[in-house]
């Protein structure tokens, strides 16, 4: 308890920090309930209230993403994580539009279909919003299978990822034409 | 002239040069090749100072191969106030880690590409203390958080002039691992150490966790799991695999991080010692 009262006090000096002190908190409290390993209360780093004193310091944060070079694995990685998110937030999105705005989704679909869009539109839109699904799914198996501990060579990484973009396209276009 | 395409064509050059006068005049009337090191700036003892950008012109005739030689030409010669931390000059001790065109890297064995312009920063996403040195207070208290030492029972019964023994395989599995000299490349590489690095022990450092884990000689297996068993501290990595991209060594602490998972996870155990460590 008092390495939570001495830690709390040196947070609540800076007002700008009221986030970071409730975050380190609710981080020491976490740490009170879960003290059974002995590694964690012998070997305690001190990572936020460093971060603190730096920034008392007047310190800057050295750039980081300005700086770093966008690469192919990295991009790979960035690509799941958007295409994951957008497409979570399209599918609750596309949920709560269909449900909401339309009166049945039969007739959502008339009502797109007497729009009498060009074929062309729709198969470009039909494979925009199939693309990132199929990546998200084969990307995500690549995932499994660095989590099973395969595939860690860079080359491997590199290889691996071109695949995941081949089949993707692949299976996506072979999709679109049936 | 070809002059970028490194020492084949500074040969070929020089060739051509020698047969239409004397070498060594050649050697002295070479055109400057000059380049630009654009290094990121911060004094602390200016108040108010904002960090940024200084520009020098280096001619590379004149100047040794690597980016840590451009450097310390540039402190010699141009501005004695730039800062920046070296040592071993040849990629043994990690003092001189940074960031050379996007990427993390020792300068000192990092050869000084033929691009017009490069541009150096710190570490990224540490705090300043001054140019191009990072505090890197956080990291080495990470890295005694996970107690990087040989823990067992009889440490202090064991007669001192013996030593522990291993197998031939169970040394072998070491390898890849303890070459790590702890320049922080990697993990100020890692997106997740950048959101993070205040609760995610980052891929350096977890590279170790998991060397002590399956050292054959090692008692405290159980207990260097038990740390690892939370949300950050070892699962906050996503496999973006900055950190194998990056080293500088050709180390792969992806992978060592993925082992670590399985193994604090419980889906792998810690194999048994092929060798008794005390005969």
């Amino acid at each position: 308890m008092s390495m939570v009262c001495r830690t709390s006090m040196v947070v609540l000096k800076t007002p700008q920090s009221h986030k970071l002190a409730l975050r380190h908190i609710l981080q020491q409290c976490s740490r009170l309930v879960a003290s059974s390993a002995p590694l964690q209360a012998e070997g305690t780093y001190r990572g936020l209230e460093l971060e603190i004193r730096n920034k008392k310091m007047g310190r800057p944060l050295s750039p980081f993403l300005s700086s770093y070079k966008m690469h192919f694995p990295m991009a790979t990685s960035l690509m799941h994580r958007v295409t994951g998110t957008g497409y979570s937030s399209l599918y609750y999105l596309s949920v709560i539009g269909v449900v909401g705005l339309a009166p049945s989704f039969p007739a959502l679909i008339e009502s797109i279909q007497s729009l009498h869009l060009d074929p062309n539109l729709i198969l470009a839109t039909k494979f925009v919003l199939t693309w990132p699904v199929m990546y998200h799914m084969f990307n995500g198996l690549r995932h499994l299978a660095w989590d099973a501990g395969a595939g860690f060579d860079l080359p491997m990484v590199y290889k691996s990822g071109f695949f995941v973009l081949g089949l993707t396209t692949i299976v996506t276009l072979f999709l679109l034409s049936l | 002239m070809a002059f970028r395409c490194g020492k084949a064509g500074l040969i070929l050059t020089q060739l051509g040069q020698s047969l239409r006068c004397s070498s060594t005049a050649a050697a002295a009337a070479q055109p400057p090749r000059m380049k630009t090191f654009s290094i990121y700036r911060w004094n602390p003892d200016k108040p108010g100072d904002k960090p940024k950008m200084q520009n020098y012109e280096v001619d590379l005739n004149d100047c040794g191969p690597m980016v840590l030689d451009a450097l310390i030409k540039i402190k010699n010669e141009m501005d004695p106030t730039l800062t920046f931390r070296r040592s071993c000059r040849e990629g043994i001790c990690g003092s001189c880690a940074m960031n050379i065109a996007g990427a993390n890297t020792l300068a000192c064995i990092c050869e000084i590409d033929s691009k017009a312009a490069t541009k150096i920063y710190p570490l990224p996403h540490m705090y300043v203390i001054k140019d191009l040195v990072p505090d890197m207070t956080n990291f080495y208290e990470q890295y005694r958080s996970i107690q990087p030492w040989l823990q067992r029972d009889d440490l202090k019964t064991m007669d001192s002039t013996k030593e522990y023994l291993q197998s031939e395989g169970d040394r072998k599995k070491l390898d890849g691992l303890y070459e790590c000299i702890l320049c922080a490349c990697c993990s100020t590489s890692c997106p997740a150490y950048w959101w993070n690095g205040d609760r995610y022990l980052g891929p350096a450092v977890l590279m170790q966790a998991y060397r002590w884990m399956i050292d054959s000689r090692d008692e405290a297996f159980e207990k260097r799991a038990d740390f690892l068993k939370d949300k950050y501290k070892l699962y906050k990595c996503h496999t973006i695999m900055n950190c194998t991209k990056t080293c500088p060594k050709g180390l792969n602490p992806g992978y060592a991080i993925a082992e670590a998972k399985l193994l604090v996870a419980g889906l792998q155990e810690k194999s048994k010692p092929e060798m008794k460590a005390t005969a």
